[in-house]
C-alpha cells in the first residue's frame, strides 16, 4: 500500500482531520520563509493532539542540526525531512542521533536522480520545485530509480492515482493539493486519501463504494455470495421476476406508501413544509418488507427453501418471517437476547408467523451479535439456505441488492412530490443504523444536487459519551461484517459496544455506500440523542396522530430542528420508516411508567 | 526454504492453535514453550478480536477471556518477542482483518518481522481481498496463508496457484470446533490443490482426537488442532501448560503410529 504524507499542517482542525484519515505521516514546516511555518510551541501543541500512530515529520531548509535534534528529542517530530542543500555529513549527523531522515531531491534531471539514488538518507523524496506544488515534468524518468522513494510535487486528488500507477512510489506527499485559499481543506484531504487508498485495494475486489465495501468474508461463503450476485444480475432485469415482485409490493405490502403533508407539524414549527413518507403504513409496519419480498423471491428462484435473518428491533425479523410464511419457506431469526427482551412483542409475532427465534447471548447480545451469529449459521448450512440480510451492509452484493429493493421509497417520493408540489424537495431526512431506509430514501435524489440528504444517527446518551451508536460521527474506517466502512471501535480495532434506546439503530457500523456519500460530502450524517428521539416520538403522536417507530423518531427529531431554520416555501421529506407500537412499553419505561404488554 | 516450508520438510506437520492472553500472556508464553518441546511443528497464535465470526463457542470464549484481561495487539507482539528467545518453531498469527487494518497494515507486518512471525491467517480475507494485505505482508517476509473450503470448488485452482507458506484446508462447513465425524471428501480437496502447487496443505476445523489428527495428516501434509487444545486451557487455566504439553505429545505419537 502506498504511504501518505499530508504536509504543512498548521491548525488544530488539520490534525483532527488527519487523525480521522490516518495517513502514515503528517508534516510540520519549520522554515520561516514559508507561509506554512509553525513555531516550536505550536508544533508541540499540535503533536500532543496527533494520533500516536501517525508519525510527525519536521520539514527543514538548511536549519542548524541542533534545531532538528532539539525537536526530535522533545518528541515534537519523529522524522526529519531536509529540503535545502544539506550534505551527506549533515544527514549522517542526524542519523547518528537515531533521527530517521528523508532527503528531498529535485527530479528534473538524470544527474539529480543519480545523486538521490546514492544518498545515505533513510528515505528520499522526489519533488519538482521547493514545495510550491509544481508537478514533476516527466514522471517516467522516475521509473529508473532503483530505491523506494516518496513522490511529491503538484499531486492532488485528480492526478495522484495515475502518478502512483506510473511511478510506483513508496509513498506520496501532498500539501498545496489539499488546500483552498492557502488553508488545508478537509474535503480535499479526504478525497486525496481516498484516491491513494483506492490504488491499494485489489482490482479483483468487488462491490466498492469509493474505498468502502468489498467482500471480507470466509472462503466458505465466497461461492454463496457469487451465486447470489449472479442470480441477482439475472433476475433484476427479468420482466417476469419484476412483475411478481411489483405484484407482491402493491397487492400484499400495500405500496405505494403515502407521501403525507404534515400540516399541523409544519404550522407548529413555522418553517419548511414537511412531508412524511409513510413506510410505517406498509404491511408488517416498516420499510423492511420492501427488501425482504425482493430477497425472498430471489432466494426462491435460486431454489433455496430456508431463510435466515438477523434482527435488531424485530422489524426485519417480522418481515422475513412474513415473507417465509407467504412463500412457504422455513425461517430462522437471530436476535440479540437483550433485544428479545426490549422487543418481546415482535418475538411473539415472529413465532406466530412460524419462525424460530434464536436469542443470541454472545458479545453484547444485540444486533451486531445477531449478524455475527447469522453469518456463522450461514457458513454451516449454505445449500438450502439464503441469508436474508436486513440492511445495506455486509459483503457485496448485499449492499447493492438491499439498496435496489429499498430504492422504491425515493422512486415513489420523487414522483409524488413532483405531482404534489411540482418541484423537488430541499432536504430528505431519514434515520441511519445500517442505513437501508435512508439509502432507499436518498437513492433517486443522489444526482439532484439541490436536494440535501441527511442521515440521522443514534447518538444514544450523546456523542461525547461511550454510550452512543453514531458511527459516522464517532467511528473510524475499519473492516467488519464483510465490509470496509466506518465502525465504532477502539484503537486496536476491537468493535465497541454501542448503545441506543433504539434496538434497530444499535449497531456499530454503517453501510458502505453511506460511508462513501459521507466521504464525498453528498450526504451529511447528524447525531440525535435518546432524549431528542423520545421527545420527537411523543411530539409526532400528539401533533399528527402518528405513532412512529423510535428509529424513525430520530429523523423526526432532526426535522424539528431543521424546519424552523428554513423558509416557508422550502420542502422537507422525512421518512417514517416504521410504526411505533412495538416501542410503547420501552418509551413508557423511559418516562418512568411501567406498563405491561 | 522459508521457515514455514521447513515445518513440513519430510514430515507430517502438527499445528496447534491457541489464543494469546487466554488465560494470560505469561501462561501463553509457557504453553508455546511446551508446544515446541512436545513436537509442535508450527504454532498458530490467535490475536484476540471482539467479534470472531469464523469461530465456534470454544474459541469465542478464549477471545472473550483474553479481552477481559485487556490484552492488546501490542501486548501480543511483546509476548512473541520474549518467547522468540526461547523457541525456534515457526509462528503464524491468526486474527481478523480489522485487527491488522486498524493497527496500520504496514506497521503491523513490520512488527511481525521484527518479533519473528512467519505467516498470517485472516479468515475474513478471501482471495479477492487479499492483495490489500498480502503485498505488504510479503514486503516483510510474512507469508499470507490462503484457505480452501469444501465449498471452494472451481476456486481451488486460482487460490492454490497463488498460495504461499501452506494452504489451510477447511475440513467442513461452519465454524471452528470439535466434530465427531469429518467429511470424507477432504482427500479430493487436497488432490485438487496438489494439481496446482507444491505448497503443503494442512487440514483444520473440527479435529479433536489423536486418531482424527493422524488421519487428516495422513491424507494431507499436516493437521491443525484448535478448539480441543483451547478447551484444555479453559479447564486448567494457569496450570494448562503441562496439560497441553501431554495432549500434544499424545497427538504426535498417534502420527508415528499411523
Amino acid at each position: 500500500m502506498t504511504t501518505i504524507k499530508l504536509c504543512g499542517l498548521t491548525r488544530e482542525e488539520d490534525i483532527k482531520t488527519a487523525n480521522k484519515l490516518k495517513p502514515e505521516y503528517i508534516g510540520f514546516v519549520f522554515y520561516d520563509k514559508s507561509r506554512r511555518n509553525v513555531t516550536k510551541a505550536k508544533a508541540k501543541q499540535l503533536k500532543s493532539m496527533l494520533n500516536p500512530e501517525i508519525k510527525a515529520v519536521g520539514v527543514f531548509v538548511d536549519a542548524p542540526a541542533s534545531q532538528v535534534e532539539e525537536l526530535f528529542d522533545e518528541n515534537i517530530i519523529d522524522v526529519a525531512q531536509l529540503h535545502g542543500n544539506e550534505d551527506e555529513d549533515y544527514i549522517k549527523e542526524l542519523m547518528d542521533n537515531n533521527i530517521p531522515v528523508i532527503k528531498t531531491f529535485k527530479a528534473n534531471s538524470p544527474e539529480e536522480l543519480i545523486k538521490a539514488e546514492k544518498s545515505n538518507a533513510d528515505m528520499i523524496m522526489l519533488d519538482a520545485g521547493n514545495g510550491e506544488g509544481v508537478p514533476i515534468k516527466d514522471l517516467k524518468l522516475l521509473t529508473f530509480i532503483d530505491r523506494p522513494f516518496i513522490l511529491a510535487g503538484g499531486l492532488n486528488q485528480e492526478n495522484v492515482a495515475s502518478a502512483i500507477e506510473i511511478t510506483k512510489p513508496f509513498g506520496v506527499d501532498v500539501s498545496t493539493g489539499i488546500e483552498t485559499n492557502h488553508l488545508k481543506d478537509e474535503e480535499k484531504m479526504i478525497s486525496f486519501v481516498s484516491a491513494v487508498r483506492k490504488d491499494g485495494t485489489s482490482s479483483k475486489s468487488k462491490g466498492r463504494f469509493g474505498v468502502h465495501g468489498g467482500q471480507y468474508i470466509p472462503e466458505t461463503l465466497m461461492n454463496a455470495v457469487n451465486e447470489l450476485e449472479e442470480a441477482y444480475n439475472h433476475y433484476k432485469d427479468d420482466p417476469e421476476f419484476n412483475k411478481e415482485l411489483t405484484d407482491l409490493l402493491n397487492n400484499y405490502a400495500g405500496r405505494p406508501s403515502l407521501l403525507y403533508y404534515a400540516k399541523k407539524m409544519t404550522e407548529d414549527l413555522g418553517g419548511a413544509k414537511i412531508y412524511l413518507k409513510r413506510e410505517d403504513l406498509n404491511h408488517t409496519g416498516s420499510h423492511k418488507i420492501n427488501n425482504v419480498l425482493g430477497q425472498a423471491l430471489l432466494a426462491k428462484k435460486m431454489g433455496k427453501t430456508r431463510l435466515i435473518a438477523e434482527t435488531g428491533a424485530g422489524q426485519h425479523g417480522v418481515a422475513t418471517a412474513t415473507a417465509a410464511a407467504l412463500l412457504g419457506m422455513e425461517c430462522v431469526v437471530f436476535m440479540g437476547k437483550e433485544d428479545t427482551e426490549r422487543q418481546a412483542l415482535n418475538v411473539y409475532r415472529m413465532k406466530l408467523l412460524g419462525a424460530d427465534v434464536i436469542p443470541v447471548t454472545s458479545g453484547t447480545a444485540t444486533l451486531k451479535d445477531a449478524v455475527s451469529e447469522a453469518m456463522r449459521e450461514w457458513t454451516t448450512r449454505i445449500d438450502d439456505t439464503h441469508y436474508c440480510l436486513g440492511s445495506v451492509m455486509g459483503p457485496h452484493p448485499f449492499p447493492t441488492i438491499v439498496r435496489d429493493f429499498q430504492a422504491v421509497i425515493s422512486k415513489e417520493s420523487r414522483r409524488q412530490i413532483l405531482e404534489l408540489e411540482g418541484r423537488l424537495p430541499d432536504a430528505v431526512i431519514a434515520c441511519v443504523g445500517g442505513g437501508s431506509n435512508a439509502i432507499g430514501s436518498f437513492y433517486h435524489y443522489i444526482e439532484d444536487e439541490g436536494v440535501q440528504l441527511i442521515g440521522c444517527e443514534a447518538a444514544g446518551r450523546g456523542i461525547d459519551t461511550f454510550e452512543t451508536a453514531a458511527t459516522v460521527n464517532t467511528g473510524r474506517i475499519g473492516i467488519f461484517h464483510g465490509m470496509k466502512s466506518y465502525f465504532c471501535q477502539d484503537e486496536y480495532g476491537q468493535i465497541a459496544p454501542v448503545y441506543s434506546i433504539s434496538a434497530g439503530l444499535d449497531y456499530p457500523g454503517v453501510g458502505p455506500e453511506h460511508a462513501h456519500l459521507h466521504d464525498i460530502g453528498r450526504a451529511k450524517y447528524v447525531p440525535v440523542t435518546d432524549d431528542e428521539a423520545v421527545d420527537a416520538f411523543e411530539y409526532i403522536a400528539k401533533t399528527e396522530g402518528i405513532i412512529a417507530a423510535i428509529e424513525s423518531s430520530h429523523a423526526i427529531a432532526y426535522a424539528k430542528k431543521l424546519a424552523p431554520t428554513m423558509n416557508k416555501d422550502q420542502i422537507i421529506i422525512v421518512t417514517v420508516s416504521g410504526r411505533g407500537d412495538k416501542d410503547c412499553a420501552a418509551i413508557a419505561r423511559y418516562r418512568g411508567e411501567d406498563i405491561h404488554e | 526454504m522459508s521457515k514455514i516450508a521447513e515445518a513440513f520438510n519430510n514430515k507430517k506437520a502438527f499445528i496447534p492453535f491457541i489464543t494469546c492472553g487466554d488465560p494470560d500472556l505469561e501462561t501463553t508464553e509457557k504453553i508455546i514453550v511446551e508446544l515446541e518441546k512436545n513436537g509442535a511443528d508450527l504454532i498458530e497464535l490467535g490475536i484476540p478480536f471482539s467479534d470472531p465470526t469464523a469461530e465456534g463457542p470454544v474459541i469465542q470464549g478464549a477471545n472473550i477471556r483474553a479481552l477481559k484481561n485487556k490484552i492488546t495487539t501490542d501486548d501480543v507482539f511483546d509476548m512473541v518477542k520474549r518467547v522468540r528467545y526461547k523457541v525456534q518453531v515457526p509462528l503464524v498469527f491468526m486474527t481478523y482483518a480489522n485487527v491488522v487494518f486498524s493497527y496500520g497494515t504496514g506497521r503491523f507486518f513490520e512488527k511481525c518481522k521484527n518479533v519473528g512471525i512467519d505467516g498470517i491467517i485472516l479468515p475474513d480475507v478471501p482471495f479477492e481481498e487479499k492483495a490489500e494485505f498480502e503485498e505488504t505482508a510479503s514486503k516483510y517476509d510474512v507469508d499470507f496463508i490462503s484457505m480452501i473450503a469444501p465449498t471452494s470448488k472451481e476456486r481451488i485452482d486460482m487460490i492454490a496457484k497463488e498460495a504461499k507458506g501452506f494452504i489451510y484446508v477447511v475440513s467442513s462447513l461452519g465454524v471452528t470446533g470439535a466434530r465427531t465425524k469429518l467429511d470424507e471428501s477432504i482427500a479430493n480437496l487436497v488432490e485438487q490443490v496438489r494439481k496446482n502447487t507444491d505448497v503443503p496443505c494442512a487440514v483444520g476445523f473440527g479435529i479433536s482426537t489423536p486418531e482424527q489428527a493422524a488421519k487428516m495428516a495422513d491424507i494431507s501434509d499436516g493437521a491443525i488442532v484448535g478448539s480441543a487444545i483451547v478447551r484444555v486451557i479453559e479447564e486448567y487455566g494457569k496450570d494448562a501448560p503441562s496439560k497441553v504439553g501431554s495432549f500434544v505429545k499424545e497427538m504426535k505419537e498417534a502420527y508415528h503410529a499411523s
